[in-house]
């Protein structure tokens, strides 16, 4: 067992060390699903192009675009409530205000094991989870964006946050008629960048359980990634472009 | 939705800059209904990285029909006897009960109208097909059985007359979201108002996942927001009119 919440009194214990960020998934065993970023009201999302290609890799900008958390936990309550693996329901917001009410309604959805705090620059970080902290018992997994995520990571923990998510996305732009376009970047590329700041974090012991993520497309990519300090390690787009290559993972690293 | 390995059989030029993929899948072939789309991508690599939305066009014996735009790259890419990693079939089969069909496509979206169209004759319906395609019209007007009734419209003209309009029972769109306010001010003009389960408009957004899992598919619709791979692609041109990714 993978313990993400050690001394806690709510733990959070994962049978596998692969983490997968989707609403669904029975391909094969895994430790945690991560619900794709929601906030608290319904958002529409960014205007066309939200996706741009790159090789290798692409740009996407949805604007956070999600149902809203109640709609989607209402459509999913059932299958939470059924599933093996442990909920994680991420959230992202624009102020830090808004996620202490939605945690403490989430701690009473069967299946859901902890929150997962999307924490963008320009957020007061330490009071967001400190008033997330003091709203839920649920675990709380920090999730850092990987540029900055050595300057903010201690105070994380100092403010209650279970475990660090290594890291979001970078960011990144892309002209498309004569236009500059931003986004979060993605694809296998990313694993470097995620391993180096992966480890610096790793080095500042800090005494909270570190979870991967990162262009993670391979088992040897997540060996790599444990072996730099995660206990766990997340799946975001890989499952998108190819779902049977990550169910071949689930199963090599199952005796991780 | 399940996992295909597909073999490339043949790839020609369509219209617009649309080439046909002949897929050599005939168990999908058999299942795959219009309104339904297929996710492709190159099992040997991760360029593109994404999968590609591929419409089908028509079944030749056991072989599916994708179109897929020529320049994109794993148009580029692929060659007859390659392999191709596909997930389908995704999305909502359209229901053709109607016996007056009325299908309306700007040339470079008109594919997934033309499978459409292909198994509406088959089921005996009655099929209007109007283009917004002046130099493509031919082209189209090829991929077509011989039944459908086909007319071109210039780019600046509406797409429908109301005599059209006032024929169908139903109505099928394929074209870029900022323009399905003015579809839907034609119908009303034509039809006194638009009302539910008449029109149905295809959203064409970027589906990455296909599953639910990126929201780059989600759209505004008056009955919240809706993930195109999940709830559409086609929506009630109703539930879609009142406020789009372009506002």
């Amino acid at each position: 067992m993978i313990e993400l919440a050690p001394n806690w009194k709510r733990g959070l214990a994962l049978k596998h060390p692969l983490m997968i960020v989707a609403h669904v998934w029975d391909a094969a065993p895994l430790g945690a699903l991560v619900t794709p970023p929601l906030t608290a009201r319904p958002r529409a999302g960014a205007p066309l192009p939200r996706v741009i290609e790159f090789p290798g890799g692409f740009l996407l900008r949805t604007g956070a675009a999600n149902p809203g958390v109640s709609a989607f936990t209402e459509q999913h309550r059932l299958a939470w409530r059924k599933s093996d693996a442990p909920i994680i329901v991420a959230l992202a917001a624009q102020a830090a205000g808004e996620w202490h009410a939605i945690a403490a309604r989430l701690a009473r959805v069967d299946g859901v094991g902890g929150v997962e705090l999307h924490l963008n620059p320009g957020l007061d970080t330490v009071k967001a989870i400190r008033r997330t902290r003091a709203a839920t018992d649920l675990p709380i997994l920090a999730k850092l964006d990987l540029e900055n995520a050595r300057a903010i990571a201690s105070e994380c923990v100092a403010a209650g946050a279970n475990a660090l998510v290594v890291g979001r996305a970078p960011r990144g732009a892309a002209m498309r008629a004569g236009r500059l376009w931003r986004g979060r970047m993605y694809g296998a590329f990313v694993t470097p960048f995620a391993l180096q700041v992966l480890s610096e974090i790793a080095a500042l012991r800090l005494d909270v359980p570190l979870i991967a993520c990162g262009g993670v497309h391979t088992a040897r990519d997540a060996r790599e990634m444990i072996a730099a300090g995660a206990v766990a390690v997340q799946i975001d787009t890989a499952h998108w472009v190819d779902a049977e290559g990550v169910a071949e993972m689930c199963e090599e690293l199952r005796q991780v | 939705m399940r996992h295909w390995l597909a073999r490339v059989l043949d790839q020609r030029p369509l219209w617009s800059n649309l080439e046909a993929l002949s897929l050599d899948v005939p168990e999908l072939a058999r299942t795959i209904r219009p309104g339904q789309f297929v996710l492709a991508r190159d099992p040997r690599s991760f360029d593109p990285y994404l999968r590609r939305v591929l419409f089908p066009l028509a079944i030749h014996g056991g072989g599916l029909e994708c179109a897929i735009d020529s320049a994109d790259a794993l148009a580029r890419r692929v060659q007859p006897g390659d392999a191709l990693d596909l997930r389908a079939p995704l999305g909502n089969a359209l229901e053709l009960n109607a016996q007056h069909i009325l299908l309306a496509a700007d040339a470079a979206l008109a594919a997934p109208l033309v499978f459409l169209a292909r198994v509406a004759v088959q089921l005996g319906r009655d099929v209007v097909f109007v283009a917004r395609a002046a130099a493509d019209a031919p082209a189209i007007q090829q991929s077509l059985p011989p039944e459908v009734e086909y007319h071109t419209r210039g780019a600046e003209e509406d797409g429908l007359t109301p005599e059209w309009i006032a024929w169908a029972d139903a109505i099928f769109a394929s074209a870029p979201l900022d323009s399905y306010n003015r579809l839907a001010e034609q119908i009303s003009g034509a039809r006194f108002r638009l009302t539910r389960g008449l029109a149905y408009a295809l959203a064409h957004f970027p589906m990455p996942c296909g599953s639910g899992d990126c929201f780059a598919c989600a759209v505004e619709t008056t009955r919240g927001i809706a993930l195109t791979c999940q709830a559409g692609p086609f929506f009630d041109l109703d539930d879609l009119i009142k406020k789009s990714a372009y506002d």
